[in-house]
C-alpha cells in the first residue's frame, strides 16, 4: 500500500504538463478554426510522445504502462482543455477493442494514425443478416466527422464500422464537438454476448474522462486564484475578501476530493481490484460535478469578464456539460453505484 | 502507486484481527461497540495496559520509545481492524496521537525518558489545554499565565474544551510566560500534573446531553521548572508542530466509525422503507461515495513524503460530510426517530447523530477558520488583516 505516484509516474505527469501547456496557446485558434482539433498536435502527443499507447500492451504497439499513467496524462490534457479525440479514441475505443478482443486496429489508434469514436445504442440496433451483422442506428458522437472507425456500443454487443455518415453539428462543447451519425450497413467486426467486457471497458473509459475533468477543474481553480490576486477593487485584490476566499477554498476541497477519487479508481483499474466498478462510478460522477462547479465558480468570480466570449471560462463550463453526457450521466453513475452497494429499490 | 497489501502485511492483519477477537470476546467484551467515550473508565484503563503489554499501544512510534516502528501499511491495517472489531475509543488517544509525537520531536532526552513510557504503557493519561473562553479560533490571544517561582512554574488562568480531563493525570498547557507579550510570542508549552489543589475541573454539558468536555481552572497550579517543552518562549512552535503531527492514521479509525453510522442509517432505511424513496437512496449513495473518497484522501496524505496541500482540505471535507449525515439520519428515521432509544436512552441513535454531528464543523478548527487556512496556505491568497 503506497498511494502516491512513483518517480516514473511523476515524470510522465511532468512531461505531459509541459506538452499540454505548450499546446494551450493554440486553444482559441483551434476552436475558431472549426476543425475540432489540431492534426499536428495530435500527431505529436499521441504518436511522437507515445501518449496514445501509454496504457496499451507492448504486443499491440504500446508502452505497456497502465490506467494510472493514462489518467495522469488525461489530467494534464484536461488542464490545457486540449481539444482532441483523446477520450473517445484513446480513452474509450482502445479499452473497448482490447476488452472484446477486436484488436486489429489498436496499433493504429494507439499511434494516432487512425481515430475512432463511439455511438451508444441498444442491442436492437444489431441484426443478423446473411451470416453477418447489420447495424442500423443514428445519434451523436464526438469527432465522428474526423473518425476512421465508429464503434457501435450496445449493452452486450459491439460493432466496428468503417462506412458511416457523419455531419458536424454546432456543439455546446466547443472543445469536443459532436457530429450527427447515421449508420446503416454491415459491420467490419462484431462481438456478441460481451456485456461484462463492455461494462468494464466503459468503466475504464469513465475513469480517464474523470481524470480529464479533474485536470480541467484544477485549471479553472488555478486561473481563478491568479485572477483574484491581480484584480483590485475597493483598493485591495478581490482575492483578499473572505467571500471569495472561502468560495475558492470550497473549490479546492472539491478538486482534492475528485483527485482522490480519480487516482483511487485508476489504481484500482491497474490492480484489477474487485472494487473497481464502484470506484469508477464514484470517480465519474464526482469529477464531472467538480468540473461543473469549478467552471461555474470561475465565471462568477471573474465577474463580467467571465461572461465574455473572449475569456476561456465558458470553454470550461461547456466542457463540463459535454463531459456529463459523453459516457453516461453523473446521475446514471450514482444509480449504478447504488446497485453495486446494495441500495437498489425493491422490485415492485 | 499501489493500493493492495503484500502477503506479509496480510499476515500482520491476521495477527491483529486474531488478537482483537480474543480480547474483545473475552475479558473486554463489555467494551465492544461502546459508543460512550467516558463509560467504564477502570475497564478502559485495563484495556490500555493490555494493549501495551502485547505491544499494540503505540505501534507507529520508534522502537526506542516502546513502539514497533510500524510501516504506514501496518498502521493503516491496525487502525482499520481496530475500529472494525468494535474496540473502544482510546482513553490514551491524546497522549498517543498528539503529545507523544510532539515529545519525540521537541522534548529533551530527560523529558522523553520521564513521559513517553507512561503513555506507551497505559499508566499515564493526558488532556490538552489550549483553548480558553476568549481564545478559541484566535488561539494567540490566550491569557493563562505561568510564572517561574524558584524551581516551579506557577500557573493561573482558565482553559476550556479539555476533553477526557476527568480521566487524565496530566495536562499539557500553552501558557503566557513572558508578561506583556502578545499573540504567538512569549508562550511556553508546559507539562502539568492535573491532580493537584491548584486545578479545578467543571464538566460542560453539551447540546446532546453528554459531558465529554470540561472547563479547567488554574489557580496557583504548579509544575517543575524542567517541565517546559522546546524551551521557554517557544510554545507556539511546539503547539503548531503538534497540530501538524496529526497525519491521518487516526482519521482512518474515525472513518470506520463513520461507516458504522452509515450502516446504521441504511439499516433504518431498510426497516422503514425509506430506502425505496429515490431521493433518500441518492443521498445514501452520495454518503457512501464520500466515505470512499475520505479514505482515499487519508491514504494519499499518509503515503506522501511531505504533508501535501490536500491535507489542509481534509477537515472541512469530513466535518461537512458528517454533519450532512446527521441530517440524513433524521430524514430517514422520521418522527419515530424523535423519541428515545432502546432502554432508557434519551435519544435514538439517529437523533444522537443529528445533534452530535453539529460539533464536527466547530472543534479542531471551525469550517470558517479552515477555509481561511486553505485559501491562504494552499492557494496563496492574501492574508486576513490581524487586529
Amino acid at each position: 500500500m503506497q498511494f502516491v505516484e512513483t518517480p516514473e509516474q511523476a515524470l510522465v505527469a511532468e512531461t505531459a504538463r509541459g506538452l499540454f501547456a505548450d499546446f494551450a496557446s493554440g486553444l482559441r485558434a483551434t476552436v475558431a478554426g472549426g476543425q475540432g482539433y489540431d492534426r499536428a498536435q495530435w500527431a505529436n502527443a499521441i504518436g511522437e510522445m507515445g501518449f496514445g499507447g501509454i496504457a496499451v500492451p507492448e504486443a499491440l504497439g504500446g508502452a505497456g504502462l497502465g490506467p494510472i499513467e493514462l489518467a495522469l496524462v488525461a489530467i494534464e490534457a484536461g488542464g490545457g482543455l486540449w481539444p482532441s479525440p483523446l477520450i473517445p479514441s484513446i480513452g474509450t475505443a482502445i479499452p473497448l477493442l482490447i476488452g472484446t478482443g477486436l484488436t486489429d486496429d489498436v496499433p493504429a489508434l494507439a499511434d494516432g494514425t487512425k481515430i475512432a469514436t463511439i455511438l451508444f445504442v441498444t442491442d436492437e440496433a444489431f441484426t443478423r443478416r446473411n451470416g453477418g451483422w447489420h447495424v442500423t442506428a443514428r445519434g451523436l458522437a464526438p469527432f465522428a466527422d474526423s473518425a476512421d472507425l465508429l464503434l457501435i456500443v450496445g449493452g452486450t454487443r459491439l460493432a466496428v464500422m468503417t462506412a458511416f455518415e457523419a455531419r458536424p453539428a454546432p456543439s455546446l462543447d466547443l472543445t469536443r464537438p459532436l457530429a450527427a451519425v447515421t449508420v446503416d450497413g454491415v459491420a467490419v467486426a462484431v462481438v456478441d454476448e460481451a456485456g461484462p467486457a463492455i461494462a468494464d471497458a466503459l468503466d475504464r473509459a469513465r475513469v480517464t474522462l474523470a481524470a480529464e475533468c479533474l485536470g480541467a477543474a484544477e485549471a479553472a481553480l488555478a486561473r481563478t486564484v491568479d485572477y483574484t490576486k491581480q484584480r483590485v477593487q475597493f483598493g485591495r485584490p478581490i482575492g483578499s475578501f473572505q467571500a471569495l476566499k472561502h468560495r475558492m477554498a470550497d473549490m479546492m476541497i472539491a478538486t482534492e476530493a475528485a483527485r482522490s477519487a480519480v487516482l483511487y479508481a485508476a489504481a484500482a483499474a491497474a490492480e484489477m481490484d474487485e472494487g473497481f466498478a464502484e470506484a469508477a462510478a464514484i470517480a465519474h460522477f464526482t469529477a464531472i460535478e467538480t468540473l461543473r462547479r469549478c467552471a461555474g465558480d470561475m465565471i462568477q468570480l471573474h465577474g463580467g469578464i467571465g461572461f465574455t466570449w473572449e475569456h476561456d471560462a465558458h470553454l470550461f463550463f461547456r466542457r463540463a456539460q459535454g463531459a456529463a453526457t459523453l459516457l453516461g450521466t453523473p446521475a446514471a453513475s450514482r444509480a449504478r453505484l447504488a446497485g453495486l452497494i446494495g441500495l437498489e429499490a425493491k422490485a415492485a | 502507486m499501489r493500493l493492495g497489501f503484500t502477503h506479509e502485511q496480510e499476515c500482520f492483519r491476521a495477527e491483529v484481527v486474531d488478537w482483537l477477537e480474543t480480547q474483545l470476546s473475552g475479558r473486554f467484551a463489555k467494551l465492544r461497540h461502546l459508543k460512550s467515550q467516558s463509560a467504564f473508565p477502570e475497564e478502559r484503563r485495563a484495556w490500555e495496559r493490555t494493549l501495551a503489554a502485547d505491544g499494540w499501544s503505540v505501534i507507529g512510534w520508534p522502537k526506542a520509545y516502546g513502539g514497533r516502528d510500524a510501516s504506514l501499511a501496518e498502521q493503516v491495517i491496525f487502525a482499520e481492524e481496530y475500529a472494525r472489531a468494535g474496540a473502544p475509543g482510546r482513553m490514551s488517544h491524546i497522549g498517543v496521537e498528539l503529545l507523544g509525537p510532539t515529545l519525540i520531536h521537541f522534548a529533551s532526552d530527560e523529558q522523553k525518558a520521564r513521559f513517553l513510557p507512561g503513555i506507551a504503557s497505559g499508566e499515564e493519561y493526558w488532556a490538552q489545554g489550549y483553548s480558553e473562553p476568549n481564545a478559541g479560533s484566535d488561539l494567540g490571544s490566550l491569557r493563562t499565565r505561568a510564572t517561574l517561582e524558584g524551581d516551579e512554574w506557577v500557573i493561573d488562568g482558565q482553559k476550556i474544551w479539555t476533553s477526557l480531563a476527568q480521566h487524565a493525570d496530566w495536562i499539557f498547557v500553552l501558557a503566557r510566560t513572558e508578561p506583556g507579550s502578545r499573540g504567538s510570542k512569549g508562550l511556553s508549552f508546559l507539562l502539568v500534573p492535573l491532580r493537584q489543589p491548584g486545578i479545578t475541573l467543571r464538566p460542560i454539558r453539551q447540546m446532546n446531553g453528554e459531558a465529554e468536555f470540561n472547563e479547567t481552572f488554574f489557580d496557583g497550579a504548579r509544575t517543575a521548572a524542567a517541565n517546559v517543552v522546546g524551551g521557554v518562549g517557544n510554545g507556539w512552535a511546539v503547539a503548531m508542530g503538534l497540530l501538524m503531527t496529526e497525519r491521518g492514521v487516526s482519521t482512518l479509525g474515525q472513518q470506520m466509525g463513520f461507516i458504522a453510522d452509515y450502516d446504521a442509517i441504511v439499516a433504518v432505511a431498510r426497516a422503514n422503507g425509506t430506502i425505496d424513496d429515490p431521493a433518500i437512496r441518492d443521498r445514501l449513495t452520495r454518503a457512501y461515495a464520500g466515505l470512499r473518497i475520505m479514505r482515499a484522501t487519508a491514504l494519499r496524505i499518509l503515503s506522501a513524503d511531505q504533508l501535501p496541500r490536500a491535507a489542509l482540505t481534509q477537515k472541512v471535507h469530513w466535518a461537512s460530510w458528517y454533519r450532512d449525515l446527521g441530517e440524513l439520519a433524521m430524514d430517514v428515521a422520521g418522527q419515530s426517530g424523535e423519541v428515545g432509544g432502546a432502554g432508557d436512552e434519551p435519544l435514538s441513535r439517529m437523533a444522537d447523530l443529528f445533534l452530535s454531528t453539529r460539533a464536527a464543523t466547530i472543534y479542531g478548527g471551525t469550517n470558517q477558520i479552515q477555509r481561511n487556512i486553505i485559501a491562504e496556505r494552499a492557494l496563496g491568497l492574501p492574508r486576513e488583516p490581524k487586529g
